[in-house]
């Protein structure tokens, strides 16, 4: 070694160079395709021009807010119908404002609520609004319904089910998620040596065609039969099973949580024992094709439930070569569950907040938007969401489209609704965790379904002794 | 030091001294009021640098410190995040109830494992990069650049980029992997890898460190390199025994700032996993239970807890750190 340092770069600087480069190439290429997603986004090419957000109609007596939470064609029907409402009469002006959801919690519409500047009218799910009621931020449309005639005849059994869950009606309904129909894929299931036009009825139907499609590279999942522990998320696939097996997630009364219903252990025992036939939820490698489209147009999935956006998505978007897709209602257990016993439903309801000021004005365009002809139909028409009001031609039309027609048949005959109680989130993401310690084997079915019960019904406890 | 004599007051023989330096006059009032201004002038300089940080301030006062006070009283009350009902004191039940709550030493556990291994690694990986950046080769300021580039990507861009990366069936990883036999695992999917897969997509954003101690090695002192290479130390003597101790300070700092942004850790648990914690609550971090509690559960007095809680753990382990680190850092001479 020499003594002395080296006065220049020695010859070994340019494996130096080399080791930079390459390292700096791969930063690079990584960097590249951050910008890229900055740049397209999530969004396809051919929604970038879509409005999310809409200024009021000048001129009218009236001007009401509704915060869109939705991006995407969802999110510019509610444009498209304040613009057909505004073209529909003179006195009210609709105001649309983008206020996206942040994971699953509407962060502007909760801090404009706690500031006593809440919109007109605001979006919530069906299950959430007794919380909300709860803490006396809705105003009841009891008087507004009787005044317009509407009774429990003229909605579907499980819509009226949930509008009437509370002492007042609430919310109303404005998109109807009927979750939810199985969709199969014809391409798989041929490839598997099974009939593509038979899909299964019951949960062992299920269990054998799973067996067929079942491939493994090493001991990674590269298709699969179906997903059940990813039916959007664990708590969507256990009210899913649940119902599927029979079971019940509250008391007649809906007083008590029962997520530890026989049935209901019964239902999470088969998504693990299912996990575990495939050799673990862990070594599931089937992703989307896309950023936009659903897994099922992978290729890799044999069944897999869908709500509207998303099968309408997959038969518009999915490459015919890799998915064509077949519909039917979701299978029950036997001797436990019956035919079409797994529907519940999901969705969004419209609600005016107590605090806002204009709540006539908020009635007559949440009245368009829920149970007019014109309303309804345009909500279909601009993004396929399927009111929850009986009368409506949009559900005519449901009934008559050959491929979505599923959805008809599942919400007239839907019995299931997901609690409906002051703590449902905490019902959620109790289940979304416990369910999913299940199915990663970290606890036992019972286990993990008495786990829920506990916290969800000390939660009760303790919202009545604060709301007595 | 000259000696010289004191006339005594007594007008008798004169006492011998020690004459001294003049010791620096000692700023009038107590500690408390010392920061008053005194002199016409200190008072002009006072006021005008007051007026000119009165946005600052006040924004810190209204818009930080008024929401401190806040979350530390409502952290007593049973206050719901709609601001609705009866905001009743409920004194320490929300911290008594922290306490016998599973999912947050749930979170507490995850929270901890992915600071104590990422914040080493990250500092490891930063200094790697900014030694190999430290190299006299052509073209450096350009793969400074590109070094730097990730750490100013939107996190939520880089998640969507990572979640690719980390695919189990396309991804450039577990591609990589199997290039050398070794059967990568379901980053995301499985709890056993989710929080290693967090720390990897965390040592994305290690740009900003690197360029600290990058800094750092450009303040190492060339001669006493050259010297300890004269004496014949080798590559790895001279980083231990020369540029860790120039560097030390930069390493204490890049420790204390990456636990409590470690104890702080939600954006990417957030948004890779989305905000449930899955797989299995594997990546549950105190952060995100914090959210969920506020946002999806409403109770902004347990979250108001939580933060507080958190806030206590993270000046302890701060100053642990500190008493632990702080003498053995070298500041060139100065103390």
């Amino acid at each position: 070694m020499s003594p002395f340092p080296p006065t220049r770069p020695s010859s070994h600087s340019i494996s130096r160079r080399r080791a930079l480069a390459a390292l700096a190439t791969g930063a690079a290429a990584l960097s590249t395709s951050a910008c890229t997603v900055i740049d397209d986004g999530a969004v396809a090419p051919d929604q970038m021009d879509l409005e999310l957000h809409k200024e009021p109609a000048p001129g009218r007596q009236n001007t009401i807010e509704l915060f869109n939470i939705w991006g995407g064609r969802t999110g510019n029907a509610w444009v498209q119908l304040a613009e057909v409402y505004e073209a529909s009469q003179s006195h009210t002006a609709v105001r649309v404002t983008y206020a996206p959801m942040s994971g699953n919690t509407q962060i502007r519409l909760q801090t404009a609520i706690a500031a006593g500047t809440p919109p007109d009218l605001a979006f919530c799910t069906p299950d959430e609004y007794p919380q909300l009621a709860g803490f006396g931020v809705i105003a009841t449309l009891d008087r507004y319904m009787s005044e317009a005639g509407l009774a429990g005849d003229q909605y579907p059994a499980a819509v009226w089910d949930q509008m009437t869950k509370t002492d007042a009606i609430y919310a109303h309904p404005v998109l109807v998620d009927v979750n939810f129909p199985l969709f199969w894929n014809k391409k798989v299931f041929a490839d598997a040596g099974l009939d593509p036009d038979v899909p299964p009825a019951t949960i062992d139907d299920l269990d054998r065609m799973s067996d067929a499609i079942l491939t493994k590279g090493g001991s990674q999942i590269t298709r699969i039969g179906t997903v059940p522990w990813d039916y959007y998320g664990f708590s969507n696939s256990m009210y899913t099973c649940g119902f599927a097996f029979g079971g019940t997630f509250m008391s007649e009364d809906n007083e008590v949580a029962t997520p530890d219903h026989p049935h209901l252990v019964e239902a999470l025992t088969w998504m693990c024992d299912y996990a575990e036939r495939v050799g673990g939820a862990s070594r599931l490698a089937i992703t989307s094709p896309s950023q936009t489209l659903p897994t099922i147009a992978s290729g890799n999935l044999g069944l897999a439930p869908m709500t509207t956006a998303d099968a309408q998505n997959v038969f518009l978007n999915g490459d015919p070569e890799t998915v064509d897709l077949g519909a039917a209602l979701f299978p029950y257990a036997e001797g436990l569950g019956e035919p079409g016993s797994a529907t519940w439903l999901g969705g969004y309801d419209l609600f005016i907040p107590e605090e806002s000021t204009q709540h006539d004005a908020a009635w007559d365009f949440l009245q368009f938007a829920t149970v007019s002809d014109e309303g309804t139909m345009t909500n279909y028409e601009s993004s396929t969401l399927v009111p929850g009001y009986s009368p409506s031609p949009a559900l005519e039309a449901l009934a008559e489209d050959p491929r979505l027609s599923i959805y008809h048949e599942a919400l007239i005959t839907c019995r299931n609704i997901r609690p409906t109680i002051p703590v449902s989130g905490l019902y959620t993401t109790s289940l979304d965790t416990n369910v999913s310690a299940a199915i990663y084997g970290q606890l036992s079915p019972e286990a993990a379904l008495t786990k829920v019960a506990d916290q969800v019904n000390a939660a009760m406890d303790a919202y009545r002794q604060e709301n007595a | 030091m000259s000696t010289g004599t004191v006339p005594h007051p007594g007008g008798s023989a004169p006492v011998p001294t020690t004459s001294s330096p003049r010791r620096p006059r000692r700023p009038a009032g107590n500690r408390l009021t010392r920061w008053i201004p005194r002199t016409r002038s200190q008072r002009h300089t006072f006021w005008w640098g007051l007026f000119f940080t009165s946005p600052a301030l006040i924004g810190l006062v209204f818009f930080t410190g008024g929401p401190v006070i806040a979350s530390a009283v409502t952290s007593f009350t049973n206050a719901n995040l709609l601001g609705s009902g009866t905001r009743r004191w409920v004194g320490l039940e929300n911290y008594a109830t922290l306490l016998r709550d599973e999912q947050w030493w749930s979170s507490l556990f995850n929270t901890f494992f992915l600071t104590i291994v990422s914040v080493p690694l990250g500092i490891a990986v930063a200094l790697g990069l900014a030694l190999l950046l430290n190299w006299r080769v052509r073209g450096i300021g350009f793969y400074r650049v590109i070094f730097y580039i990730p750490s100013i990507v939107p996190v939520v861009a880089s998640a969507v980029v990572w979640a690719y990366v980390l695919n189990p069936q396309y991804g450039v990883l577990n591609n990589l992997l199997g290039v050398v036999g070794i059967e990568g695992p379901g980053w995301l999917s499985d709890p056993a890898w989710s929080k290693p897969a967090l720390i990897l997509f965390g040592l994305w954003g290690t740009g900003n460190l690197m360029v600290i101690l990058l800094a750092g090695l450009q303040g190492v002192p060339q001669d006493l390199l050259e010297q300890a290479s004269l004496d014949g130390a080798g590559a790895l003597q001279r980083f231990r025994n020369v540029t860790v101790p120039f560097i030390s300070p930069h390493l204490l700092f890049a420790v204390i700032t990456g636990l409590i942004a470690g104890f702080q850790y939600f954006t990417p648990a957030f948004v890779l996993t989305g905000g449930n914690g899955d797989p299995a609550g594997s990546t549950l971090v105190s952060g995100v239970y914090l959210y969920q509690s506020a946002f999806f559960n409403y109770q902004l007095g347990y979250a108001s807890a939580i933060g507080w809680v958190l806030f206590v753990i993270i000046a302890l382990v701060s100053i642990v750190a500190y008493r632990l680190m702080g003498r053995r850092v070298y500041y060139g001479g100065a103390a």
